[in-house]
């Protein structure tokens, strides 16, 4: 009997166990555990539309535990603090404050980010004056402080707002590009569009870059980048931009950035959506003679380190750089997916201040991504209960990334652009004119992308309830 | 010379909202992300 511990119940986590489960059924009795500090699972996506006030945050969500009671799997509401690899338990802190010590033959650490606000001083809902559509309160609160801001519109006000990311070092740009549109559509819905200047703030070094380094896709003889859908966007939105640029502090209203040529700017603002960059979660790693060996298993982020190729300057880095089973090259048992895994690089090109601040976008590794490098980890764990090598693979240079960002939720009058790229991280060793097949890549704004938005959720939804037919939904 | 910047021309807008060429595009992207899908699962 083989027990299996998952850390964390996101998109990589969660269909990790429901995947698990599914192939280990009839294969002899193993145990799958899922430790998560929020009992509940969240369909991030459509949290834009919770940070606008057109969706409650319940209806992104449902209780895990059913799920997993249904599917045979159990779960232990509770933060885990440590692991010990070597005898192969992990440390969780329940809810009542009480410690549990769980063992485990095989380790999935899937944890997700941990929201690092306290980087940029004055970022964030909590402790400083921006708002953040990152967990479902957060995105609640952005929604009330933008409908009091809606409020003091109708009444006559003009109103500066920013949106963006609020570090040199963040990622989920998509995430804030789909919060501007959908701002931008709704005040237009409002007849408030006019009272509002509106500005996208972010770290990318170009226009429409995405944290994946933008991409170009066929429309007829023209070689159509996400850059050229952006500022076309952007300038039909009329929403000004400034990128390539790090948050130094907020204060209340007003914005301090340096960009890569070093000008240093203030910016004022009356509502402000600023993405804060992400850390791993803070868990130690401690060895059987009590040392903390956290540093000898991940990165200085705190994101475990897998079968990658570490240490490449960007220049260098290129798809088979990339790792392809999610294994702990330290403790084999140990695997991590989603955004727990430490990557080897950036996706796009990272930058530097002339003072030396880095700035440029760190890369997403969520959603589909996360789904697709959980399940590799878990048929990979799967295969080595059956005495087999890791066979499964999903590395990033060689997935597809599917990205529908939303712009205005609407089944008659709605827009989203619809994106595909094949395969996520550039791989010029196979794709040498670009990194990519650009035959298989799409970037294009629509009705119909509304559409797959919605579908999205509600398949999404259904298939991780493990309802009746949740395996056939990719 | 600089290159002339990209815009949205009129067609394109009314495109984006045309209720009948958006079903098209919904099957035809549709098939495509089903496409892409099949080379990871």
């Amino acid at each position: 009997m083989a027990k299996i511990v998952i850390v964390g119940a996101g998109f990589a986590g969660h269909y990790a166990a429901l995947v698990g489960a599914d192939a280990l059924k009839g294969k002899g009795h193993h145990e799958i555990t899922v430790i998560s500090r929020v009992p509940k699972f969240t369909y991030i996506p459509s949290l834009v539309w919770v940070g606008v006030g057109q969706m409650a945050a319940e209806e992104t969500q449902f209780d895990l535990k059913p799920v997993y009671d249904k599917m045979g799997i159990n779960y232990i509401h509770g933060t885990v603090t440590e692991v010990h690899p070597d005898e192969q338990y992990v440390v969780a802190e329940l809810p009542n404050g009480e410690k549990q010590n769980v063992n485990y033959d095989f380790l999935l650490i899937a944890t997700g980010p941990y929201l690092n606000f306290a980087a940029t001083p004055g970022l964030g809902p909590e402790n400083g004056y921006t708002q953040s559509i990152c967990t479902p309160p957060h995105a609640t609160e952005a929604a009330s402080k933008y409908l009091e801001l809606v409020n003091r519109l109708e009444k006559g006000d003009r109103a500066k707002i920013v949106i963006g990311t609020g570090h040199g070092l963040c990622t989920c740009q998509g995430a804030a590009f789909e919060y501007i549109c959908n701002i931008h559509n709704d005040l237009v819905d409002r007849g408030l569009r006019d009272r509002v200047e509106i500005m996208w703030l972010s770290n990318e070094p170009k226009l429409g870059d995405f944290g994946i380094d933008g991409l170009e896709a066929k429309q007829g003889s023209l070689i159509y980048t996400s850059e050229m859908m952006a500022e076309a966007l952007f300038d039909e939105y009329d929403i000004k931009w400034e990128i390539r640029s790090h948050v130094r502090k907020v204060e209340d209203g007003k914005i301090y950035t340096v960009n890569l040529d070093g000008e240093e700017k203030e910016f004022d603002f009356d509502f402000a959506m600023l993405i804060p960059p992400f850390k791993a979660q803070p868990i130690k790693w401690i060895d059987k003679d009590g040392n903390d060996i956290t540093e000898k298993i991940c990165n200085p982020a705190g994101f475990v380190k897998v079968d990658a190729n570490y240490g490449k300057p960007y220049e260098e880095l290129d798809g088979p750089d990339w790792p392809r089973t999610y294994q702990n090259p330290t403790y084999k048992n140990v695997f991590a997916a989603g955004i727990a895994f430490a990557p080897p690089g950036p996706l796009s090109k990272p930058g530097k201040a002339p003072d030396g601040t880095p700035i440029g976008p760190t890369p997403p590794r969520t959603g589909y991504t996360a789904e697709l490098s959980g399940r590799a980890a878990i048929l990979n764990i799967v295969d080595m209960i059956e005495g087999k090598e890791p066979s499964h693979t999903a590395s990033m240079a060689e997935t597809p990334g599917l990205c529908v960002a939303s712009m205005k939720n609407n089944w008659i009058s709605g827009e989203a652009a619809t994106i595909a790229i094949y395969p996520v991280a550039r791989n010029r060793a196979k794709y040498p004119e670009y990194g990519r097949d650009i035959d298989m890549c799409v970037a294009e704004i629509g009705l119909a992308g509304s559409w797959f938005k919605a579908m999205l959720h509600y398949a999404f939804l259904y298939k991780l309830q493990a309802k009746p037919g949740w395996k056939l939904i990719p | 010379m600089a290159q002339p910047k990209f815009r949205f021309s009129e067609k394109d807008r009314r495109r984006r909202k045309n209720i009948i060429y958006q079903l098209f595009r919904f099957v035809v992207l549709g098939l495509h992300f089903w496409k892409l899908v099949r080379t990871t699962h």
